[in-house]
């Protein structure tokens, strides 16, 4: 790797080696930041999280050719009075923490409030108050539903991108009413947003915010029952894994008709690392970050990833892939969603000339690989156990 | 008054005095509900404020009435120890703090997020714990936009009350993108009712949550430069009264097109103290409490508080008794607004049998006979002095 060769922005300037305090690096993201910024770049990381499997690669053994540039520390920031030395130290913060699942939003919403928003304002607060700069990782959930989808079904206006793809700096931010509790997630997410873009405007704070839009890949949530809890719901994909790894119906709530975009994993890494190495062209912005080509509804996901899983593990799809199930008893009470979520990519293209590559089929096909190998014999020994009950 | 005659509640059952904790008892909507709670009825009310001189007429002197009924504690709610002991002393708390005016949503939105959120967390954390019941004073800009102000001019969907007229449990909350800093204060509302929501249905709180649709009468914010600051910018009413005492020009924000309905505080009043007297109707809801009868762009607010102001002071109307500014000039960069905002009264009128009773013309007669007996000297004397600048 060229790691000290002289990299340069994308301004021609060369890029100086920073030391990255990452919270959240244990996740999945994180850790696919993590993988990158050591193979391929020469700055340090404060490797800040509760867990550390996803990187245990990079911690072991000493040996690593980065070895002296990744540090774990293992932190909760809810309660941990190291966390702003550890911001002091560093050139950059980047806040990965509290991604939650849309099962927690509906039925945990005080925790879902708690963790997205009150235990983000000390990262926040101290990187204003020592000039720190802060990428936050936020969520496409703060669009909210599309204005297209108060329409009357086949309204013409239905149809016009302007009522349903989201602009960072124009669309609105829609959520149902409070009895919705679905929305508690995307209203926190929102108001964090809020408070660092004021932080920006008041206190000159150096920020970039990220929304992901569906970043799937290797190493994504977990398997209930293998490296999660089993009663735990993650999200859709490794939702739809998990059945496909025990031979069962994927679930579909409410018909699976909502629309969502997908992006792969390692091209949503490279615009990060955009952020990071370019701040006089990422600071003060929102950025989308997803690919609009890849576009389907979940029951198409569904019958997609059937046929992925059938191919990478070489069994024959089952005979009833997927199953109705409805929102209420799959989420509980007061669940609602979005109908469509399409990411617009004016900004990013703008201003870091980043574009996604991987079609829809080749990242799935890449992160079915990896669950197929990872949990395929953990699931068969699971399932041949019997389980008191 | 029949204060300690039998008085029932709506279910025919005798009601029992309350002790109230009211929180910002000092302000417009506290200073009339004291006044209605120690004239009208046998409750006990501790007096929360940093500011009682709206109130001074129930506290003096010691003879009246009511005086052991009302206790005035100066406290700021954001770091006072005794906050949680005088909640626990009561049976019913009432959070009125931290009302802001769009001017300062929108220069000032660290602060707006911090008073309208923050601030009010020990409040529904000391109720939940010590088993109290809340009355959360919430706000009509949770609704933010209607969904009929994205289509385009003249369709027909514009008239169609389900794009435009708000419900509590059903209309979405709109707001406009993050960079648009007037949706703070929106925003910071809406999560903090999703978190009352949430206490409530996750630990039992007994809440209910009141959305005022503005409330109009004496007393309402300040005249500038009299009893608030010179500087500061008061909500429409204040502002066209400033306008109207000064013979200046009313000065309409982007043509003044936005509509909005107006209710009297006597009629609002009302609404409060049957949620407060009727909790097993009141509990677990979110009620509106407007006028949707009493709707007016505000242009047409400026041109009927001139004619009215008019008739009460003897004075002729000024020749040009408006002007246009724009939004930016006037709240600074990033502002947005709000098209339209009508209640539904559905649910007020289910649970409460409540409806509005007076007119536009009325409650303006009213409010501005007060406004000009209480400052037309006082502004008088200011004008005539002169400044040194």
């Amino acid at each position: 790797m060229a790691n000290g060769a002289d990299r340069l922005d994308l301004d021609g300037k060369p890029i100086k080696p920073m030391t990255i305090c990452m919270i959240g690096a244990g996740g999945f993201i994180g850790s696919h930041l993590c993988e990158k910024l050591m193979t391929e770049t020469p700055h340090k990381v404060l490797a800040l999280d509760v867990y550390n499997d996803k990187i245990k690669h990079l911690l072991e053994p000493d040996t690593v050719q980065w070895a002296g540039r990744i540090q774990f520390h293992r932190i909760n920031i809810k309660h941990d009075s190291r966390l702003e030395g550890l911001i002091k130290m560093a050139d950059l913060t980047i806040n990965l923490a509290a991604i939650c699942t849309p099962a927690d939003y509906n039925t945990r919403p005080l925790d879902t409030i708690y963790s997205n928003f009150i235990d983000a304002l000390p990262v926040v607060k101290y990187c204003s108050e020592n000039n720190k700069r802060l990428i936050h990782f936020s969520t496409c959930e703060v669009y909210g539903k599309t204005i297209g989808s108060f329409l009357p079904k086949d309204h013409p206006l239905r149809q016009d991108p302007e009522f349903y793809v989201l602009k960072e700096d124009i669309s609105p931010c829609i959520f149902g009413s409070i009895e919705k509790q679905r929305w508690s997630y995307a209203c926190a997410k929102q108001l964090i947003e809020r408070l660092v873009y004021a932080e920006g405007a008041e206190n000159g704070l150096e920020f970039t915010i990220v929304r992901p839009f569906n970043w799937i890949g290797p190493r994504m949530d977990f398997i209930p029952g293998i490296d999660g809890p089993s009663e735990g719901v993650p999200r859709v994909l490794a939702c739809f894994s998990n059945n496909l790894l025990r031979r069962e119906p994927l679930k579909l709530v409410d018909g699976g008709e909502s629309q969502r975009t997908f992006i792969y994993i390692k091209d949503a890494i490279e615009a990060v690392l955009l952020m990071i190495e370019n701040p006089e062209r990422a600071n003060g912005h929102i950025f989308n970050v997803g690919n609009p080509n890849n576009e389907v509804t979940v029951r198409q996901l569904a019958e997609m990833m059937t046929e992925v899983y059938a191919k990478v593990s070489g069994e024959t799809a089952i005979e009833s892939p997927t199953i109705d199930v409805s929102s209420k008893e799959f989420y509980g009470e007061g669940y609602d969603d979005s109908d469509k979520r399409i990411p617009d990519m004016t900004i990013i293209n703008r201003q870091l000339g980043w574009n996604p590559k991987t079609s829809l089929w080749d990242l799935l096909e890449s992160t079915l690989t990896y669950q197929h190998t990872t949990y395929a014999e953990a699931i068969k020994k699971a399932t041949s156990k019997p389980v008191a009950s």
